[in-house]
């Protein structure tokens, strides 16, 4: 009985999903420029100087990372911080408490299959971006990493939901959180690794992102995949991401309760 | 007769205005077979219109919807290029949208507002006298009059937003002033109001238009906006003049008729009743005919002899129905 | 010379008007800051990775591309200040908006430019620029003199010109598409390419980016003329570009005035 309640939210999220194709296209698109600024500089960074071994990745692995970073980011993303916004603000959310529905688990499901359109279109890329590098750069990729990496996906996708529950959260305290949404978006794109690693930014930022979650949201995956990080590392990451979904698991459950408590009470 | 230096304030010849746009197909097919071939449609707006309005002058354009008011005002004002036909107004052609003319005339929508939103109307004021370049010590005495004359004097520091339909109206009108234009178009300048502010601005303009003889165009729904305001009118229908004149002629040219009300004091049959005339209407115990002023005396008599009547009473036809008669006919 | 100042009279009281709407919605006032912090943020990581890794573009040094960061965010902020103005214009068109500006005694294309100007986003933009501007101008050893800064100053007045003319042309092609929407996202992304020299991007895309869609005009000239490295075509170039800009896009603005008006019913 439950399943087939939020298999029905999940194929809603998926239709909602396919609406925004044309907008979808452009916004993929968009994706090529700053790759290819990205690109050209570490071009530049190659060419001249031999720092690259300083970042810890070679040439063509930096070249990767941006394609598959920039991919992530603007392939994985939410939107729902909004909606959820929107419905404490309108008081939308009394048809959800009233519902035999966890509004936290139908957010979950309608996320999932909002992402899922997105999570076909970035593997079936990922795949061909793979495939070139194999061949180009001699990077390769054996069944057990793919495997890790899609581990690693999906812990990322639900670490992202996580957090982003919790900054959605921030909405029954402030009058109009929206305005912080935006804010919020980019800032992490850039400090999850969306744009370069943030790993070469020197021993003290790497170490302070190793326990961090924002790295774990895209640097963590793309490195999996790219063959930068050695098995161990590999395993040790995906116990910080356990840990992190963990407590950010709780931290959204317990907002919840208390930001509903706060709802309820003026009135809704 | 007019000399040549006596020119009308605003005079237009034949204009005519087609639209062109593009078919839609219905569905999905359709669209798919726009891509490549449109069916391009003709939309004749406006005819034939000529007309002509004297200094001074507030004169009525009347007509249904759709029958090319609003873009005959537009073609005045210069927003739109006819396709064919002239017109001058204070010696300009509209449409050349020269500055010179631009600073003469001033155009009221009444469902467009060109008022910040946000602010109060004195900061639209004030950007008006700069775009206008009004100099300070005319616009001081425009403000002052205004607001007095329009009761504003405290809402000008409201933000517009805040403002009553009615309020936000006035406003509009104090902007479209500020620099004394020679010519006015009101496009339906009280649209959606209450009773008591379509009074108000009623009285506003009639009392603006006297004291400056400012020349103007105005289109309403309203027949007591016309009735007030306006002592001649154009009826446009279709795109075409259908009558140009007094508004008291109105009823002239349509044969003069003239409505008998009698009130019985038993119900009649109205088969009984048709021998006597047109019957209009039969409300409970009122029967309205509708006779010829010629034989409103005769008509009376017989009725009165033959009916159990009980009241009477003669009047013309409301102007309302006889204007919208006009809308039905073609030509005069 | 009448004229000009009449037009100053206007520029001002609509950009008074700008402000004070603006500053009616606090918050949102706020959001529009924070988000181009935000972003701030990201061209600052930029020059964070340039440095860092030691990067080069040619002969250039980490300070110098500091430098080219920094105009291109100056430039950024300046065009900014019209962005929001220009994307209202798709809604002038549909709402028939401009039928009642049609009849006010100035430029109609004055009028549209200079109606929304914006507070918010150009001051982290701005702000940003100017220090990555002083700051890479410090470090290079470059000289600062009087006529270097004025020049500067010049350089960027002669961008900011051809900004505000060039790109009225993305979005005035709402007038034909209704959803315009991505014409004018490809063109931010492209102005985007204005961070770097354009030498880091090939020479096709450099003189691309400087004589056709001019990015490179726009954000780099300033920081050559600095370096002491602009020479005569380019002097030419950068004063000759806001004329050609600004006749280009007034044909399209009158085409589209005329297709706007044709339609209007």
């Amino acid at each position: 009985m439950k399943g087939n309640k939020y298999g029905c939210i999940f194929r809603m999220g998926l239709e909602e999903a396919m609406e925004y194709r044309f907008d979808f296209v452009m916004t993929l698109l968009s994706m090529i420029f700053p790759v290819i600024t990205s690109i050209c500089l570490w071009t530049a960074v190659n060419q001249n100087t031999d720092s690259i071994a300083s970042t810890g990745y070679t040439y063509p692995q930096l070249l990767l990372y941006t394609i598959l970073a920039a991919l992530m980011s603007k392939l994985i993303t939410t939107g729902f911080e909004n909606q959820i916004n929107e419905d404490i603000k309108m008081g939308g959310l009394n048809k959800y408490i009233v519902k035999p529905v966890s509004y936290l688990r139908y957010r979950y499901c309608a996320f999932m299959g909002n992402t899922c359109p997105s999570m076909i279109l970035f593997l079936t890329l990922t795949a061909a971006t793979m495939i070139y590098f194999s061949f180009y750069y001699g990077i390769y990729s054996d069944g057990l990493r793919v495997f890790l990496f899609l581990v690693t996906l999906l812990l990322a996708v639900s670490l992202r939901f996580l957090l982003f529950l919790c900054v959605a959260m921030w909405s029954f305290w402030f009058a109009d959180a929206s305005g912080m949404f935006g804010t919020i978006n980019v800032v992490i794109w850039v400090i999850s690794g969306g744009i370069f690693p943030v790993t070469i930014f020197g021993t003290v930022i790497e170490n302070v992102s190793k326990i961090l979650p924002f790295q774990y949201l895209t640097q963590f995956s793309v490195d999996t995949i790219s063959g930068r990080l050695a098995l161990g590392e590999i395993k040790q990451g995906l116990g910080v991401q356990c840990i992190w979904m963990f407590v950010l698991g709780i931290l959204a459950v317990y907002l919840w309760n208390r930001g509903l408590k706060n709802y309820v009470a003026v009135g809704g | 007769m007019k000399g040549v230096n006596e020119m009308s304030a605003i005079e237009v010849h034949n204009l005519h205005k087609d639209f062109m746009y593009y078919k839609k197909s219905i569905g999905l097919l359709g669209s798919v077979k726009n891509m490549f071939k449109r069916e391009t449609l003709v939309k004749e707006a406006v005819k034939d219109v000529t007309f002509q309005v004297e200094k001074g002058e507030m004169k009525g354009l009347l007509g249904p919807n759709g029958a090319g008011k609003t873009t005959t005002l537009k073609m005045l004002s210069g927003i739109l290029h006819p396709t064919s036909g002239s017109a001058q107004v204070v010696g300009y052609t509209p449409w050349e949208r020269k500055n010179e003319f631009k600073r003469r005339f001033s155009i009221v929508m009444g469902q467009k507002n060109q008022l910040w939103w946000d602010l109060p109307a004195m900061d639209s004021f004030n950007l008006n006298k700069c775009i206008y370049d009004v100099d300070d010590r005319k616009y001081q005495s425009v403000i002052e009059e205004l607001t007095e004359l329009l009761d504003v004097r405290e809402q000008v520091h409201v933000q517009v937003r805040r403002l009553s339909l009615g309020e936000r109206m006035k406003m509009e009108l104090i902007a479209s002033l500020i620099h004394q234009p020679e010519i006015l178009f009101l496009d339906e300048p009280t649209i959606g109001l209450d009773l008591l502010s379509q009074r108000k601005i009623r009285d506003f303009l009639k009392y603006y238009n006297e004291q400056t003889k400012t020349t103007a165009i105005l289109t309403s729904h309203y027949m007591q906006d016309i009735e007030e305001l306006c002592k001649n009118v154009v009826i446009i229908n279709s795109g075409m003049v259908v009558y140009d004149g007094s508004l008291d002629n109105v009823n002239d040219i349509l044969g003069n008729k003239k409505r008998l009300v009698f009130k019985l004091s038993k119900k009649v049959f109205p088969e009984d009743m048709e021998k006597y005339g047109n019957i209009c209407q039969i409300k409970d115990y009122e029967v309205t005919f509708e006779v010829e002023h010629r034989e409103v005396n005769a008509r009376a008599s017989l009725i009165l002899k033959e009916l159990p009547v009980v009241d009477f009473n003669v009047s013309d036809i409301p102007i309302e129905e006889g204007i919208s008669l006009f809308y039905e006919r073609r030509n005069i | 010379m009448d004229r000009v100042g009449y037009y100053i009279r206007v520029f001002h009281a609509l950009a008074k008007c700008s402000l004070m709407t603006q500053l009616e919605y606090r918050i949102n006032y706020i959001s529009s800051l924070l988000i181009e912090i935000a972003y701030a943020l990201v061209k600052l990581i930029y020059v964070a990775m340039v440095y860092q890794t030691g990067c080069h573009i040619g002969t250039l040094t980490p300070d110098h591309i500091a430098m080219f960061v920094g105009s291109y965010s100056l430039m950024t902020g300046i065009y900014m200040y019209f962005y929001r103005g220009y994307t209202a214009i798709p809604g002038y068109v549909k709402q028939g908006d401009l039928d009642i500006l049609l009849t006010k005694p100035l430029s109609l294309r004055f009028l549209v430019t200079f109606r929304k100007l914006d507070y918010a986003m150009p001051v982290p933009n701005g702000a940003v620029g100017i220090a990555l501007i002083v700051y890479g101008w410090q470090k290079t050893g470059l000289p600062v003199t009087a006529g270097a800064i004025l020049g500067f100053a010049g350089f960027i007045l002669l961008s900011t010109m051809t900004t505000l003319f060039f790109f009225l042309i993305p979005h005035i092609l709402a007038f034909w598409f209704v959803g315009v929407n991505g014409v004018v996202r490809l063109s931010a992304d492209l102005w985007d390419f204005g961070n770097m020299p354009g030498q880091l991007y090939g020479k096709f895309i450099d003189r691309m980016g400087t004589f056709v869609f001019p990015v490179f005009l726009i954000t780099n000239y300033p920081v050559w003329f600095i370096m002491g490295k602009v020479e005569t075509y380019m002097v030419l170039w950068a004063v000759l570009a806001p004329f050609l800009a600004l006749f280009v896009s007034q044909i399209f603005w009158k085409q589209a005035l005329k297709h706007y008006t044709s339609a209007s019913s």
